[in-house]
């Protein structure tokens, strides 16, 4: 079998979820719906990433007590053949969904403040083929690339930080918490998703770090560390921006660079920060796809991974290009997309929590 | 036709191979083809081994007819009487074979030698008891025995055996031991590498001086019978890589192999990465250093280069000089290597980016000395940029090439005059001109000479990026680069090792402290290291 | 065959998508500053400073700033005319100043053109915005100078002002965006002029040093003078603000650094004395009233005066002067509905619910705020903290 997944260590498979994760949760955020009402998310990421580690952790258990060395293989075991392929192929719509969502971000910064009279179709085959040859290379080329560029990633977030640094108010965080408990309560659930689909992805190739293990030591590593990322940013643009303000922004990090006041002989860093974080993001989205692809191959005893990873790549990007083409259809789905997701990833997942860790473990075949 | 086309149709999405076609990745067998079918990989076949006839005219004849003794007289065959009593003939090449030691040790002990009994084979009897040559063999595989005569060996044929006796003459003229020129070092030795496979391998066994030092000496696989010696530490070096290096060069079938650098090109296993595999040095001390820390050195005879495995982007970036520098100055090197690294990779790609899609990104003084400077210029300035970094390397090449002074002063001409003469001729612009003499400066940074080579490459493709994307290229092109050189191995080790995967504490990109060097880098896997 | 015709595939996609434009960098030329005023003939005057920088190949660089205008219907259409009659391309990502007219700021109009207009420009958020008295064109001319051909000394000008003397506000295009949103502040921009014609006094009606134009402040190349700052009230601008005026609203709400003051000495001497921020200025809204605790730190300039008070007497002269400045400056800006102390970021700041803070209408309750305010100097040298003594 070609399933390029290799083998990769702690370091490597933490950085890769650090990215994923940080880009996640920055990114794909639905502005209007979630700043509508007031600035609660980032008090609703810091009980979600608390929630997301317990999910975490307790799928890793269930994958030690049932013997099993991937998210795929659990769920095909607790569920049998048939519902277990359906959860897998809900799996895979999330990940791609996780993939396609921070490009679809990054592709109207891009040519609402970069290149203005590019279209998205030109900016879409950078995506493309950037996204499918790393998918196709396989999961140790995906993690040790996310290793040589986690440090520039984190960098270039923390020159975000100082540059708003100047600009921060309190009383922008106000009014406090804005919505209500309920709001709060629905916030929490969709920055889980975000938080939750990466290490989901993670164990989708525990094989490949060494074993579950290995792979819950890495997922708490990014966890804190992309966690921390998340909820700095989204701290730093709620004391930037009043929520009215965030409610009209598509990526407050960004306008946050763009909105540094440098002097008049330096360098301005703005768009350079902007592409190391569209690196990352065509790098998660990679590693979203590749998880995709390896669930489905696993699931349907594909042999060769290429192909499929090839596929799912040029399945994201046209998702993708429907998104950015405005269609009625695909923009009804991507707001359904983005406002129910995590609760088609929360029900299986807990589905699978409960049953992995009760269901006894079934000899081994 | 028609069921010749939907064959091929149906071929081109029949991706999915029954699994014994497939072999893990993990092997250094490489990765099973994206388009072809998978092939068994073949050892190529060696020519039937002929034997030693035991009538002495018969090998003598068939010696004659093989190096065309009628019209080739290097070829010197010398009868004589062993014993007093046997015909024997004495085969060795003029020029190759030193005929002092043939004379002296070989024919006049034959000579002189008054009759004699013996039970044992008298080739057995004439190695052991009558010649005084410290190297010896026996053999009856016409092939070694050709293989040695072409050496400069030379072989003694006895009228009834079919043994034969090889004794190494060799005894060409040869380079002294020189210095290293391209890999100069001020407070390492100043030894280099020779053509000669016996020096260089002694230049070797001065620094090793550990008996679990070997050196396997085996023919190169080409027509031109070159031998090639694999050295190592037995019980050190990884079993399994040693074998992997072995079979890699077993299977080398070739017609000719004139350096190392054929070697190279023949056991790498990404052939079209630009970034060699394999390092080439000239210092014996570098290759010691390898030999010593579990790695393969590769010496083939009339290669001053010897070749060093695996590597990492850590040994390819770092010089022979490194070593010897305490670690303050050791640190203060590596960063501007580093530096230069990053200026001569990134730097003009970087400034095509600003200059053509992003110029917001430029201060005012930047953006009105860049206009200013490209007054009259009529090339756009992507194809300026490329222009002249096509430019450095032709003056490159021409140093490199005009032998002795006079290369200083194509580099001189080159650099200053045509330059500024560009310059005034409108061109090029003087910013583009200085960002191309920065790049070339970093170039040089760069320790190993194919490395530096192959950053050009990417040079340029960056610059075709920026050109067509701006930093969005850029970007790309620069994960698209470090993904396929994550995915590069050397002999199994990942090219980024130690960095990407991480494998151990110590080291880093500044290096480490020799104090801490107790033995070999983790990812060398070396014998002495397994539980 | 199989590489052939995925080579093709893949040729054909990465042909069939363009690639990004790429603008010739000496093809352009670049806005530096936009102002925007009220036109003869057609709705809007738009001036842009261009800068074409040209040279000799050899080096040398010989900048070319002009300055243009057109009138047009939109800002769009007035842009439009300046293009067609432009050989370059003109290039928005240098612009650093938005100036506007004070007239069109007084019509409230200055929103509408920022929504509008100036984000499809793509102008960076971080711009600064200025107001001018009379004309915008008049008043960029002006700024220029033979050492420096383009409005950079202006905006030293007003940054070196903001932060040495406190006596004008640099404010971004973003900031006063932000002001014009919400209800919880609103801005003051940076205020200039031409420096002629007969002196004027601000809002507050003070005449220490009233926004003047006689050119007495500053005597040097630029006939343009930052003056004070304007005051909006939400997107309209509802009165000027002198340099004093401004720095006393500055020491109360924030972004104050240091500044000098003069007052009168209770024997009638005049006292000049460079003020520096202490603590953070606090606002604590209760039933109505507006508290507003500041600490300062202040240098009393004149010796002799020095020797002849006490400290805590010259303290608390200099700190009731002020607050009496600031209370008269509030009431002034209340009554012309300009929160520009920040009453409202206190008053957010006791509400949990959006809906609770959007329902309560702060505009009109600003209204009906009282303001005290509580000043506390202290003097860095004081006769009892000489050495020499």
């Amino acid at each position: 079998m070609n399933h390029r997944e290799g083998r990769f260590g702690v370091q490597e498979a933490a950085a890769v979820a650090t990215i994923a994760l940080a880009i996640s949760s920055v990114f794909s955020i639905d502005a209007p719906d979630i700043y509508a009402d007031g600035n609660v998310m980032w008090l609703a990421s810091a009980f979600a990433l608390v929630i997301s580690a317990v999910l975490f952790l307790c799928l890793a258990q269930a994958m030690e007590r049932q013997g099993c060395e991937s998210l795929p293989e659990l769920a095909g075991r607790v569920f049998g053949g048939f519902f277990g392929g359906l959860l897998n192929l809900i799996l895979i719509l999330l990940l791609i969904f996780a993939a396609v969502t921070p490009l679809f971000r990054f592709m109207f910064l891009i040519t609402d403040f970069v290149f203005i009279d590019a279209s998205q179709n030109s900016i879409s085959v950078y995506f493309l083929i950037c996204c499918a040859l790393l998918a196709m290379l396989g999961m140790e080329v995906i993690a040790r690339s996310a290793r040589l560029l986690i440090w520039l990633v984190v960098i270039a977030f923390g020159l975000a930080f100082l540059f708003a640094a100047p600009s921060l108010e309190a009383y922008r965080l106000y009014p406090m918490p804005g919505a209500g408990g309920a709001e709060l309560i629905r916030q929490t659930a969709l920055s889980v998703f975000r938080y939750l689909t990466p290490l989901l992805a993670l164990l989708t190739v525990a094989k490949g770090a060494h074993g579950v293990r290995y792979t819950k030591k890495a997922g708490l590593i990014a966890l804190a560390a992309g966690g921390l990322l998340s909820l700095v940013c989204q701290l730093f643009t709620g004391l930037r921006y009043s929520y009215a303000e965030l409610a009209q922004m598509d990526a407050p990090l960004y306008r946050l660079v763009m909105d540094a006041r440098y002097s008049q002989s330096s360098l301005r860093l703005d768009k350079a920060i902007l592409f190391i974080w569209v690196i990352a993001g065509i790098l998660s989205a990679a590693y979203y796809v590749y998880c995709a692809s390896l669930t489905f191959v696993r699931t349907f005893k594909t042999g060769d991974i290429r192909p499929v990873a090839a596929l799912m790549s040029c399945f994201a990007i046209a998702a993708l290009l429907l998104l950015a083409l405005n269609t009625d259809g695909a923009e009804s789905t991507m707001s359904f997309a983005q406002r129910y997701a995590w609760l088609i990833l929360l029900v299986p997942v807990f589905a699978l929590c409960i049953a992995g860790t009760v269901k006894r473990r079934r000899a081994a075949q | 036709m028609k069921r010749k086309w939907k064959e091929r149709f149906s071929r081109l999405f029949d991706f999915d191979k029954p699994y014994s076609a497939y072999e893990l990745l993990e092997t250094e067998s490489g990765s099973p083809p994206f388009f072809s079918d998978w092939q068994e990989e073949s050892i190529p076949k060696r020519p039937q081994e002929r034997s030693v006839s035991a009538s002495l005219e018969e090998n003598l004849a068939l010696l004659k007819k093989e190096y065309r003794q009628d019209i080739n007289s290097d070829l010197i065959l010398r009868r004589m009487m062993f014993g007093g009593k046997i015909k024997a003939c004495v085969a060795f090449m003029n020029g190759m074979a030193d005929e002092n030691q043939v004379s002296d040790f070989i024919i006049r002990p034959a000579l002189r030698l008054e009759s004699f009994e013996t039970t044992t084979p008298l080739a057995v009897f004439a190695e052991q008891s009558v010649f005084c040559m410290q190297e010896t063999e026996r053999s009856s595989d016409w092939r070694l025995i050709e293989q040695a005569v072409s050496e400069g060996r030379s072989v003694v044929f006895f009228e009834g055996e079919t043994e034969t006796v090889i004794m190494d003459t060799r005894g060409f003229a040869s380079r002294s031991v020189p210095e290293a020129e391209n890999e100069a070092s001020v407070l390492g030795p100043h030894e280099a590498f020779t053509e000669n496979i016996r020096t260089n391998i002694t230049l070797v066994r001065r620094i090793v001086k550990t008996p679990d030092f070997v050196c396997e000496l085996r023919s190169a696989g080409a027509k031109n019978c070159v031998r090639l010696a694999i050295a190592y530490r037995e019980g050190v070096a990884n079993r399994g890589l040693l074998n992997e290096v072995k079979r890699r060069l077993s299977k080398i079938d070739a017609d000719m192999i004139m350096s190392v650098g054929t070697i190279n090109r023949y056991i790498e296993e990404h052939p079209l990465s630009p970034i060699p595999q394999t390092l080439a040095t000239e210092r014996p001390d570098r290759a010691a250093a390898g030999i010593m820390q579990g790695k393969i050195v590769i010496i083939v005879e009339g290669s001053p280069q010897v070749t060093v495995l695996p590597v990492t982007a850590g040994t390819l970036l770092s010089s022979a000089e490194d070593a010897y520098l305490r670690r303050p100055i050791g640190v203060l090197v590596r960063l501007v290597r580093i530096f230069g690294i990053l200026v001569t990779t990134l730097m003009p790609a970087y400034f095509l980016a600003l200059a053509c899609h992003h110029q917001g990104m430029l201060s005012t003084e930047v953006l009105t000395t860049i206009i200013s400077s490209r007054t009259m210029v009529f090339l756009p300035l992507p194809l300026e940029m490329i222009f002249l970094l096509l430019v450095f390397q032709l003056v490159r090449e021409a140093g490199i090439r005009v032998p002795g002074a006079m290369g200083q002063a194509v580099g001189i001409i080159g650099g200053l005059i045509l330059g500024q003469a560009a310059v005034a001729a409108n061109i090029v612009s003087t910013v583009a001109l200085i960002i191309v003499a920065l790049t070339g400066l970093g170039n040089f940074a760069v320790p190993d000479y194919s490395t530096q080579l192959a950053l050009a490459y990417y040079r340029i493709l960056l610059c075709l990026s920026a050109w067509i994307g701006g930093l969005l290229g850029v970007g790309c092109a620069v994960l698209v680069t470090l993904a396929l050189l994550s995915a590069q191995k050397s002999f199994g080790v990942p090219f980024f090792t130690p960095f990407a995967p991480r494998t151990e504490r110590k080291g880093g990109i500044l290096g480490e402290d020799v104090r801490m060097h107790k033995r070999a880098a983790d990812y060398m896997n070396t014998e002495e290291a397994r539980p | 065959m199989r590489r052939l015709i995925v080579g093709a595939i893949i040729c054909l996609v990465l042909l069939s998508v363009g690639c990004v434009k790429s603008l010739p960098i000496d093809r352009c030329s670049y806005v530096m500053d936009i102002g925007v005023e009220k036109g003869e003939r057609l709705p809007y005057l738009v001036t842009l400073m261009l800068n074409s920088p040209a040279g000799s190949s050899e080096g040398g660089s010989e900048g070319s700033v002009s300055l243009v205008s057109a009138e047009g219907r939109s800002l769009f259409e007035a842009i439009e005319t300046l293009s067609a009659g432009l050989p370059n391309q003109l290039n928005f990502t240098r612009t650093t100043l938005l100036a506007f007219s004070a007239e069109l700021a007084e019509a409230g109009e200055i929103p509408e053109i920022m929504d509008i207009a100036l984000s499809k420009l793509r102008i960076r958020e971080n711009a600064r915005v200025m107001i001018m008295e009379g004309g915008v064109k008049a008043a960029l001319e002006g700024a220029v100078s033979e050492s420096d051909p383009t409005t950079g000394s202006l905006k030293i000008n007003l940054e070196n002002m903001e932060s040495l003397l406190g006596t004008t506000v640099d404010t971004k295009w973003n900031e006063l965006k932000e002001a014009f949103d919400s209800d919880t502040h609103d801005a003051l921009v940076g205020f200039c002029a031409l420096n002629e014609g007969e002196p004027k006094t601000d809002m507050v009606g003070s005449n220490e040093y009233s926004y003047l134009g006689g050119g007495l402040l500053i005597e040097g190349e630029l006939k343009t003078a930052i003056m004070g700052s304007a005051v909006f009230s939400k997107g309209r601008m509802v009165g000027v603000l002198d340099g004093q005026n401004t720095m006393l609203v500055r020491m109360a709400a924030g972004g104050f650094v240091q500044g000098r003051i003069r007052l009168n000495t209770p024997d009638g001497r005049e006292l000049s004395v460079s003020l520096y921020q202490g603590a953070e200025p606090e606002i604590s809204l209760s039933g109505g009233v507006a508290r507003f605790t500041i600490a300062l730190e202040a240098d009393v300039e004149m010796p002799k005066i020095l020797q002849d008070f006490e400290p805590e007497l010259l303290e608390t002269l200099i700190s009731e002067d002020i607050a009496k400045r600031m209370a008269l400056v509030f009431k002034r800006t209340q009554e012309a509905g300009a929160d520009v102390f920040g009453l409202g970021k206190s008053a957010i700041k006791g509400f949990e619910r959006t809906a609770d803070w959007e329902s309560y209408d702060f505009p009109k309750q600003f209204y009906g705020f009282l303001a005290e305010f509580f000043v506390t100097v202290k003097l860095n040298h004081s006769p009892d903290n000489n050495s020499m003594e």
